[in-house]
């Protein structure tokens, strides 16, 4: 069994910090182990909206990254899933419908409990103000996500509007494996908030190790980011450097790998603090799935051609 | 400290004028806009300042009979000087669209760009296939997506300015005289600017092409002919 360590951080922008908004990004890792673990393990992040007619858009990715994690854990670790004989339709089914539908349970919970007319009213124009209709409710807690997990020889993901996922494979090759729409720039995005919103998950199942002709080589390390961080960089291929330059740092650690990857853990938040101060001033959220198993062999490889 | 991955940036904010320079320009129109797109650099180079979130890079196309880039590349408006333009010939306005989608595709423009700005100018009907134009411009997804604005000047034609904008949210804004023209010039160049850098997130199919919301600013008020300064004369 292979063992992987997480790590995440997540930061409120340059320019939510001067207008004092609240950060709009959530991250939820299960489980919820600092340490070394082995898959099954479900990874989410989530980007509200932000802006006026979002105002409750942070609470919102909150709930995104939990009802993802809880849809996932109870669907399939703990159902009886057999992801040989599935595909992406039955997966944005069967889960991404789930989420979409636990999303907005826990939002309308939400904006009936904690969200009277008294709040509204302060958030927001009268427009918003009781009654209100449902989308419309929805749209407040707007809401962005991209869920991974590992499960038996499985990587699993599903994202709904922007961000990025790169996957770095043993051979150095930076993938994102999920096709950006043309349609998704200009920060159009589409969100958890609206009408049949799980019909717009993107979703992707790749195998690991050798099935049905298919062969990927292992994954080194996964990162997936809220788009503030991506945004940041002049190129695209700046950004896929990323997921390199941290295999680097990680391998060249003089105290092992486990050691780099704790180092790198601890210099997050002010790497992105700086990545967003100098590039998109936007929130940036950042998880990093490192294939612990893979990573030593990759430094025994280069310490023995070395020597 | 060295920060993973590539070179860093703001996102890039590209802006268009769009200048109409026919016959009928010649006068005080095409003077007018010459100095009022010179008068503007300072304060676009202002908003862009107080603005670290952005590059803002400024281009110009003007058109008559043809159309020409005036500054093709997208140069940074602290090095972006106004070229004075002349007025003559027919108003091939078509023939600019098409230059203009050209420089929305992707690439050149960059998918992490903010929604392009295009500002266009014009005082006469067009005298070429504007339509086929147009089509180009919103086939483009930057074209789609970008912040339209027109600026009539007399009695142009503001039903095709109608179709450019493509948005009922956002009037054209008429100029029937130097000081509206000078002052709707003005609003873009700053305000316009300074809302495209901030543009809030947008959900597929919500009104308005870009997400900018400028619908609600007193300046379009003023352009409808009742609200506008009593010591505002149409002279075009």
């Amino acid at each position: 069994m292979q063992l992987w360590k997480i790590i995440h951080s997540s930061v409120c922008g340059k320019t939510h910090i001067l207008e004092n908004i609240p950060n709009q990004d959530a991250i939820a890792v299960f489980p919820k182990v600092p340490d070394l673990i082995n898959p099954p393990f479900i990874c989410s992040i989530a980007d509200g909206h932000g802006g006026k007619k979002y105002c409750f858009s942070d609470v919102g990715s909150s709930f995104a990254v939990k009802c993802a994690n809880s849809v996932i854990f109870e669907s399939v670790f703990n159902g009886e899933w057999n992801l040989d004989s599935i595909n992406n339709q039955i997966i944005r089914e069967s889960i991404g419908k789930k989420i979409v539908e636990e999303w907005k349970r826990e939002v309308m919970n939400h904006y009936i409990h904690n969200a009277p007319y008294s709040l509204i009213v302060e958030k927001q124009p009268v427009k918003y103000s009781l009654p209100i209709n449902e989308y419309s409710a929805y749209k407040m807690y707007g809401s962005t996500l991209i869920s991974f997990f590992l499960y038996n020889d499985f990587l699993v993901i599903l994202q709904l509007g922007d961000g990025d996922v790169l996957i770095l494979f043993d051979d150095d090759k930076v993938v994102n494996p999920l096709i950006k729409s043309d349609e998704l720039i200009a920060n159009v995005t589409f969100s958890l908030s609206l009408p049949a919103a799980w019909k717009n998950f993107n979703i992707k199942v790749i195998s690991l190790g050798n099935k049905n002709g298919e062969y990927y080589p292992p994954i080194s390390c996964i990162l997936v980011s809220t788009d503030g961080y991506s945004n940041s960089f002049s190129e695209y291929n700046g950004f896929m450097k990323v997921i390199l330059d941290i295999r680097e740092e990680v391998l060249s650690h003089p105290n092992g790998v486990i050691a780099g990857i704790d180092d790198i853990n601890e210099m997050l938040p002010e790497w992105l603090n700086e990545t967003s101060s100098q590039g998109s001033g936007d929130d940036i959220s950042l998880v990093i799935a490192c294939n612990v198993n893979c990573l030593e062999s990759l430094k025994k490889i280069r310490n023995g051609s070395y020597e | 400290m060295t920060l993973p991955g590539g070179e860093i940036s703001s996102r890039p904010l590209h802006f268009f004028w769009i200048v109409d320079c026919s016959g009928s320009m010649v006068g005080d129109k095409i003077q007018t806009v010459n100095n009022a797109l010179d008068e503007t650099i300072p304060e676009m180079i202002k908003i862009a300042g107080e603005n670290a979130k952005a590059h803002l890079f400024v281009r110009a196309l003007k058109f008559s009979s043809g159309a020409e880039w005036v500054v093709k590349d997208p140069t940074p408006v602290d090095q972006f000087k106004w070229i004075p333009l002349d007025a003559d010939g027919v108003t091939d306005m078509g023939a600019a669209f098409e230059l203009l989608s050209e420089e929305l595709k992707m690439p050149p423009m960059p998918s992490r760009a903010l929604p392009p700005v295009l500002v266009l100018i014009s005082d006469g009907q067009p005298t070429d296939d504007y339509k086929c134009g147009l089509r180009s411009i919103f086939n483009e997804p930057w074209g789609k997506k970008a912040v339209r604005i027109a600026i009539a000047i007399g009695d142009a034609d503001v039903d095709t300015l109608k179709e450019f904008i493509a948005d009922p949210e956002i009037p054209v804004l008429e100029a029937r005289n130097p000081q509206a023209l000078t002052r709707f010039i003005k609003w873009v160049s700053t305000a316009v600017v300074e809302k495209s850098i901030n543009p809030p997130s947008k959900l597929p199919g919500e009104k308005g092409h870009s997400g900018i919301q400028i619908s609600n600013d007193p300046i379009l008020e003023k352009s409808d002919p009742e609200t506008k300064s009593s010591t505002e004369i149409d002279v075009w």
